[in-house]
């Protein structure tokens, strides 16, 4: 049984967030709901400024604490190494928000089909997208996963349930990669069995030093960083994204 | 049973409650090296642990809306 992680070079990502975009394509996230997240920081001021950069997936923890609080068993921790958010099962209380450390849960407050970037019932786009609400949307979402045949892939499914990254699971499970690893014009996110010593990432853990975000709060991720340098003092986020105004 | 007893009664076992979800049926503390590590031995296992907070909580309420023995408030 292989165990999923993924491995990301701080020093190949440009902030260029192709990854952002494949996610919500690739999973049908709703507006304000970014499974994966580069955050661009800035530190000094002009001339002598330094702009660099962090993707930020959910970190699919081994001591994962959002699995440990869910009063229904909806979030859980499967064998390969993937947290999923059964959305049939869940019941939107929000413990798993409250417990995580690393923010990556976004609740559906909205009914899905409202909560997206744009209003595909608004007549004049109706009659472009010929009535097809919305005009595209992964069918694989709604397949059921795994052996014990749960619904965790994908979002917008249901309203009032909590949705995180599932590391693309039904992609996953056809063969293929993540949606961000797939789209990474830099090759800076790997993914791929951190178990196998031959595969990809562990290749890249083995040749470049790498540590794993809030290591101290004892969650053991499996997204680990390679590379980049460490920051100094005086850093400060920009451009940051979010829902439309 | 006065008031007092219920409310007592109610309190350890909620907190019996607490302590045996969090001790026995959650997800054992330790070093994860499974799945084990994360999930909750019991499913449901802090559905019970917020029932025995929950129970600690309405004692109070039990305690205050019930009247005591002399009938007074």
């Amino acid at each position: 049984m292989p165990r999923y992680g993924m491995v990301i070079d701080l020093d190949r990502c440009t902030g260029c967030r192709a990854c952002m975009a494949a996610c919500k394509v690739e999973n049908n996230t709703p507006e304000g709901s970014f499974w994966m997240y580069v955050f661009r920081f800035e530190e000094g001021e002009y001339p002598n400024t330094r702009i660099w950069f962090m993707p930020r997936p959910c970190m699919h923890c081994d001591n994962a604490p959002c699995a440990k609080v869910c009063p229904v068993g909806a979030r859980y921790k499967r064998e390969d190494g993937i947290v999923a958010t059964d959305w049939d099962r869940c019941i939107g209380c929000r413990y798993c928000e409250v417990a995580c450390p690393y923010s990556v849960n976004y609740f559906n407050w909205r009914d899905p089909e409202e909560n997206q970037y744009v209003n595909w019932k608004d007549p004049e786009l109706e009659a472009l997208s010929g009535g097809v609400i919305p005009p595209y949307k992964n069918p694989d979402l709604d397949r059921p996963c795994g052996p014990e045949k749960r619904h965790i892939a994908g979002a917008s499914h249901v309203e009032g349930v909590i949705e995180k990254c599932t590391f693309c699971v039904h992609r996953v499970e056809a063969g293929k990669t993540t949606a961000c690893a797939a789209n990474c014009p830099e090759h800076a996110i790997i993914f791929g069995d951190l178990d196998d010593p031959a595969s990809e990432p562990s290749q890249k853990l083995q040749r470049k030093s790498s540590f794993r975000l809030l290591e101290e709060a004892g969650t053991h991720p499996r997204v680990q960083y390679v590379g980049g340098t460490p920051h100094g003092h005086g850093w400060r986020q920009i451009q940051p994204a979010g829902k439309r105004s | 049973m006065t008031r007092g007893k219920l409310a007592v009664s109610m309190v350890l076992g909620g907190f019996f409650l607490q302590a045996l979800s969090y001790f026995f049926l959650a997800a054992p503390l330790g070093i994860p090296t499974g799945v084990e590590y994360s999930n909750p031995r019991l499913p449901f296992a802090p559905a019970i642990f917020i029932a025995g907070v929950m129970l600690v909580f309405i004692a109070a309420i039990v305690y205050e809306l019930l009247p005591d023995r002399d009938g007074g408030e």
